[in-house]
């Protein structure tokens, strides 16, 4: 998990981004590793330094791409073209991007400190790229693959979320209470939407309140992209932000320290895993209050959904924990392994199967989501810290 | 429109207009296709109607991203399993990849086609007038003048360009139309 760090404000304009990327042309079929980037699974490895690259069908591995020594790279993304996967390198302060086709690494981008979360635009255009530690977002043209822009004035910047229209991003900050909200056109901060006031006990508990802030990791979109969920970690709640007015229209109690929310599939439920409580709070999405409040595990990085189910990844304790989404109780626990780190899982797009990366012995663990077995790809790089598929509707980072 | 002369911009201008330059170079270019289309009540099969120009550009296997138009916040993956052309028209069938939302019958669909890969810059660097397509193109001092380009294949983010650039020439894409005024304001 994450803790509070120093605030930066570094405002950094780029402008006349020089372009260059290098063209991929004529490639022999032999360069061609990768036809399809919708059958690939992407799995960045934090100690390797390197993205590998997996078929879905046949589980064998088509290639590493190395990033650099001390890269250490965090969160990992296709571009919706399919043409591109990119990377930040939380060591290098530096974005990274790889040809899916051919596995080369065609651009390093210097951005700001610690780049972690990232998201595309819909139209793949934009890839803004969060700099928690720099307390920006970088702005990244995909076409000139050049950083254009610097958006300073966030705190500890998280995950973005855009708009399906592409209009706007929307910044959870880990170490503040409120979701910026980016004009895309222009890329800069615009708003900022607190989502809960600090309580008058703060004065009674400072070091609960006002020490290390657990703030807002994500604003997620309900389905329609109307409505945003952004739960609060020190506030414990969630606040229903519309996005038409940019106004907080709800605010939902949930259990305590909710790491994020997670947005089900068909969009009726979202679910905070709460670690100061290890519960899970469900959200009905209709009605915008908590359904049901259910025991959970300790250490909660993810929450992936797939065949009526919620999976809820409890990294310390080696088990994902099912839910029923239909009558919203337990349905058992998957054990994946004994004193092992769990970090977190893409679905695939049938969302039959589960890709959990296992950091501890360098798997990835894929799990059979009606059946619950278990599946394991060894030696796909060291200390494999997250998993992506194109299109996914589970792609998340910790 | 004088095609040599060149406009300059101080680096003040430049940050305040972000100006952002991509080098023309060889590209695949991407169509995508854009229809709607109805659900088979097994929630897998999408059947939409597309022209037959725009039908030329699918085929079997073409990658599909498909959502529900009240649920534009998640992507659906599909793939062209049948195209049929009749007349003027086509019916594109799209199979899912995974099960459909539940209650939503109609799916926005866009269908990716790979054009090839051509000489290209971004579509936002074309400056069009009067049925002329110009870009503005940064000369060895560091001015801009513009370009007359004939172009082809429009993609979702490139065009390629046909004749009027070279491979590795740099483009304005961001700024351009600040370009264009400062070079009409100024005249010729």
């Amino acid at each position: 998990m994450r803790s509070k760090r120093g605030l930066w404000t570094i405002a950094v304009l780029v402008v006349a981004g020089m372009g260059g990327a290098l063209a991929v042309t004529g490639l022999s079929a032999q360069s061609v590793k990768v036809t399809d980037p919708a059958s690939v699974l992407l799995i960045v490895n934090r100690d390797s330094n390197d993205i590998a690259f997996m078929d879905l069908k046949t589980r064998k591995m088509l290639g590493r791409t190395f990033l650099g020594n001390n890269v250490n790279p965090h969160m990992v993304m296709m571009s919706p073209d399919g043409r591109y996967v990119v990377t930040g390198g939380t060591r290098a302060n530096k974005a990274f991007i790889i040809d899916t086709r051919t596995l080369q690494l065609v651009k390093t981008i210097p951005v700001d400190i610690a780049p972690e979360h990232l998201a595309f635009s819909p139209d793949g255009r934009w890839y803004y790229q969060g700099n928690p530690d720099g307390d920006s977002i970088s702005v990244i043209d995909m076409q000139s693959l050049s950083k254009i822009k610097t958006i300073p004035g966030f705190v500890e910047p998280l995950n973005v979320t855009f708009l399906p229209d592409g209009s706007k991003a929307y910044v959870g900050n880990y170490g503040a209470h409120w979701v910026g909200v980016i004009d895309v056109r222009r890329h800069e901060l615009l708003k900022k939407i607190p989502i809960g006031e600090v309580p008058g006990v703060a004065k009674l508990d400072p070091a609960k309140y006002l020490g290390e802030i657990k703030g807002i990791n994500i604003a997620a979109l309900s389905n329609d992209g109307r409505y945003l969920y952004a739960a609060d970690g020190t506030l414990g709640v969630v606040g229903v932000i519309d996005t038409q007015t940019d106004r907080v229209i709800k605010v939902i109690r949930v259990g305590q320290d909710p790491w994020r929310i997670y947005m089900g599939h068909d969009g009726r439920y979202g679910i905070t895993a709460n670690n100061g409580d290890e519960t899970i709070s469900i959200i009905d999405t209709r009605t915008n209050s908590v359904a049901a409040t259910l025991e959970a595990g300790p250490n909660m990085t993810g929450i992936n959904f797939a065949q009526g189910k919620a999976f809820v990844i409890s990294s310390t304790s080696g088990f994902v924990y099912v839910y029923d989404m239909n009558s919203l109780k337990p349905a058992g626990r998957i054990k994946i392994g004994t004193n092992v780190q769990l970090e977190t899982a893409t679905t695939d797009t049938a969302e039959e199967k589960l890709y959990l990366a296992e950091s501890t012995n360098h798997q990835v663990v894929i799990i059979d989501a009606k059946t619950h077995a278990i599946e394991r790809v060894t030696n796909v790089g060291l200390f494999p810290w997250g998993t992506h598929v194109m299109d996914s509707k589970d792609n998340y980072c910790h | 429109m004088t095609p040599d002369r060149s406009t300059a911009i101080t680096e003040s201008q430049a940050t305040e207009l972000t100006l952002t330059l991509t080098e023309a170079a060889v590209r695949p270019i991407q169509v995508w296709v854009r229809t709607a289309g109805v659900i088979d009540p097994s929630r897998k099969i999408i059947t939409a109607g597309v022209s037959l120009a725009e039908s030329m550009l699918v085929s079997v296997g073409q990658r599909v991203r498909a959502f529900p138009p009240e649920s534009r916040s998640r992507m659906y993956q599909a793939r062209v399993t049948t195209v049929v052309r009749q007349g003027d028209r086509a019916t594109v069938g799209v199979t899912l990849v995974g099960p459909g939302l539940e209650n939503s019958r109609r799916y926005v669909l866009e269908i990716v086609t790979e054009s090839g890969e051509f000489l290209s810059v971004p579509n936002e660097a074309i400056l069009e007038a009067g049925g002329i397509r110009r870009v503005y193109v940064q000369e060895a001092d560091g001015g801009y003048v513009p370009r007359e380009i004939e172009a082809g294949v429009q993609g979702e983010l490139f065009t390629q360009v046909l004749q009027g650039l070279k491979p590795g020439e740099q483009v304005v894409t961001t700024g351009s139309f600040f370009i264009d005024a400062d070079h009409r304001l100024k005249g010729p």
